[in-house]
C-alpha cells in the first residue's frame, strides 16, 4: 500500500499536461481517482458510532 | 471576432485552479509551520483536491470540454465522501476532533465545504460561459492573451510544485507503506 502513489501519479500527470499528452493525462487522472478510492476503502474500516 | 466565452471560461478555470492551489498551500503551511502531520484520510482529501485541480488544468491546457468538467465533479464527489467520512468519525458529542481548527472548523470540515463549493463553482462556470456564448453567438475561440497565459503558467507551476511537495512529504511521512492513523513524526526522519 503506497500512500504516496496518488501524488506520484498526479505529478506525472502534470508533466503530461505540460506536454499536451491528452490521452495519457486522462488515463493518469482516472488511475489517480481509482487509487484514491481504493486507499479510502482500505482505511475506512472502523464502524461509525452513528444511528440515523 | 473575439470570443468572450473562451476567455471567460479560461479565466474562471484559472481561478478555480488558483483556489485549489490555495487550499493545498494552506494545508501544507499548517503541516510545516505547526508540525501537524496529515492523517491518511487527510492525505486522500489532498489527493482529491489535486484531482479536482487536474480537471481545471485540463480545461486550461487541453481546451474546455464537458468531460473535463465531469472529471472535476467526480473528483469533488470523491473528496466530499472522504471528508464526510472523517467528519462522521468525529461527530459524536465530546469528541475533540483531529488536528487544529481554522475559523472554528476542522480542516476535514472545510474540505467537505470546499468540495461542495467546487460543485457550485463548476455550475457557475457553465452558466456564465453559456450566457456569454448565447449573447455573442458562436464565435472563434482565441484562447488566452499573453498576460493571461503568464498568469495561467504561474498558477500551473505553483500547483505542480505543491503536488511535488506533497509527494515528497508523503514519502517522508509514510515511506513505502501506509501511514499511521495518528502520525506524530516522519517515518523516514526518525
Amino acid at each position: 500500500m503506497y500512500m504516496f502513489l496518488p501524488f506520484l501519479l498526479a505529478l506525472v500527470n502534470c508533466a503530461c499536461v505540460g506536454r499536451s499528452h491528452a490521452a495519457l493525462s486522462y488515463v493518469l487522472w482516472g488511475t489517480t481517482i481509482v487509487v484514491t478510492v481504493a486507499w479510502f476503502f482500505h482505511h475506512a474500516t472502523d464502524p461509525l458510532k452513528l444511528s440515523f | 471576432m473575439l470570443s468572450e466565452q473562451r476567455s471567460v471560461g479560461a479565466i474562471m478555470n484559472m481561478l478555480g485552479l488558483l483556489g485549489i492551489t490555495s487550499i493545498l498551500a494552506v494545508a501544507f503551511f499548517y503541516q510545516l509551520a505547526l508540525g501537524e502531520l496529515p492523517c491518511p484520510l487527510c492525505l486522500l482529501q489532498r489527493a482529491g483536491f489535486i484531482a479536482i485541480g487536474m480537471g481545471f488544468l485540463f480545461n486550461m491546457r487541453l481546451g474546455e470540454r464537458a468531460s473535463h468538467y465531469a472529471m472535476i465533479l467526480v473528483s469533488s464527489v470523491v473528496t466530499g465522501i472522504v471528508s464526510l467520512r472523517q467528519v462522521s468519525l468525529h461527530l459524536t458529542p465530546g469528541d475533540p476532533g483531529y488536528g487544529s481548527t481554522l475559523f472554528g472548523l476542522h480542516f476535514y470540515t472545510w474540505a467537505l465545504i470546499a468540495a461542495v463549493g467546487v460543485v457550485c463553482y463548476v455550475a457557475l462556470v457553465l452558466v456564465v460561459t453559456d450566457a456569454v456564448a448565447n449573447r455573442n453567438g458562436a464565435g472563434a475561440a482565441p484562447g488566452l492573451g499573453p498576460a493571461s497565459n503568464t498568469a495561467s503558467n504561474t498558477v500551473f507551476a505553483i500547483f505542480a510544485v505543491l503536488v511535488a511537495a506533497n509527494l515528497l512529504s508523503t514519502v517522508l511521512e509514510c515511506g513505502a507503506g501506509q501511514c499511521d492513523d495518528n502520525p506524530v513524526r516522519y517515518l523516514l526522519l526518525k
